[in-house]
């Protein structure tokens, strides 16, 4: 069982880690939060990010947001880059949310078939 | 429709959130001797107008600028229709919201509870200002989870780093599992 006792350490590792940080992340991650997004999975894809991230220590911050105005093609997940360009996946899992964590958070690669772009071609 | 009890959380939690609620109360109780299942969710919201009140369950009416419908309260209602049950909406301009359902346990047509411990993560991680009551009464026995006890043990790190909320992820689903098998 989990005890709050636990959670003191978790503070005193997490402090310094957050000490050891430099400056802005590479990316962040936004994933639509509206009702359509939710009864897409949305929940799952923000789950499964969050674990990705924090295991691997990627340089990201993760926010949600309403709705994006493309219901049909929730879940969506945009990513933006320090310059501010704006990469938007559609129709996401976790699986794919994973994927899209090693490729482009992790490496840079744009996760091309699972944007936009290529979804409604 | 949503597929459990958690995902419709998340949904009217997030309506708390756009009315810019500080606090949120949620509270679950099931109980199979009676066969009801309760869910409300009260906040400190901006609330709205009474004439709003009456049209909010509309799917035709919502403050969202993306798209003309707003789902969530007729998902609510409807689950409630569906169900054997109730659905409650009590809103003051300035004060808060409160929306409610008690619906039949056993009916088919109710959903399972789903994941509720994701749930709460995905809420808490939105925004590390709001705080959160989540109260689960299942039976006799009773779970109460508070960010504002989590937020007094970390001191100046945030509730919503990663790790933080792993954490509590995993803490919530031990408590909550064994609510469920009783076991307390
Ligand atoms: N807790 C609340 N506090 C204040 N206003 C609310 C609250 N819940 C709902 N409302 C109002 O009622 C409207 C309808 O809510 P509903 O959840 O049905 O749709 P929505 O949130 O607009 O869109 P969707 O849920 O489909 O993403 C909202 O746009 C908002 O104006
Ligand atoms: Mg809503």
């Amino acid at each position: 069982m989990k005890s709050l006792a636990e959670l003191e350490k978790l503070r005193d590792i997490t402090k310094k880690k957050i000490e050891l940080r430099d400056g802005d992340c590479d990316y962040r991650i936004v994933v639509g939060m509206a009702t359509c997004g939710i009864a897409a999975g949305a929940r799952p894809v923000l789950n499964a990010l969050i674990a990705e991230a924090t295991e691997a220590e990627y340089s990201c911050t993760i926010a949600q947001t309403g709705c994006i105005g493309m219901c049909t093609l929730e879940p969506l997940v945009e990513v933006f880059d320090k310059n501010g360009n704006k990469t938007t996946y559609v129709l996401i899992n976790p699986e794919k949310a994973v994927e899209i964590m090693r490729e482009h958070i992790g490496k840079g690669n744009i996760v091309e078939k699972y944007t936009v772009g290529s979804v409604k071609r | 429709m949503m597929q459990d009890i958690a995902m419709y959380i998340l949904d009217l939690a997030n309506n708390s959130l756009y009315a810019n609620a500080r606090n949120i109360n949620i509270c679950l109780i099931v109980d199979r001797q009676v066969d009801r299942l309760q869910l409300s969710i009260s906040d400190d919201g901006q609330g709205m107008e009474d004439f709003i009140v009456e049209q909010a369950t509309d799917p035709f009416y919502t403050t969202r600028k993306t798209r003309k419908i707003g789902l969530g309260l007729a998902f609510f209602k409807a689950l409630a229709d569906q169900c054997d049950g109730e659905f409650t909406l009590k809103s003051k301009k300035g004060v808060g919201t409160t929306v409610m359902i008690d619906i039949r346990n056993s009916h088919i047509d109710t959903p399972p509870i789903g994941d509720l411990s994701s749930t709460l993560i995905t809420l808490i991680q939105a925004d590390d200002l709001v705080d959160y009551r989540f109260t689960y009464r299942y039976d006799h026995q009773e779970f109460e989870f508070d960010t504002r006890k989590i937020k007094s043990m970390l001191d100046d790190v945030k509730i919503n780093e990663l790790n933080i909320l792993l954490w509590i992820k995993e803490f919530l689903s031990e408590r909550i599992n064994e609510l469920q098998e009783g076991k307390r």
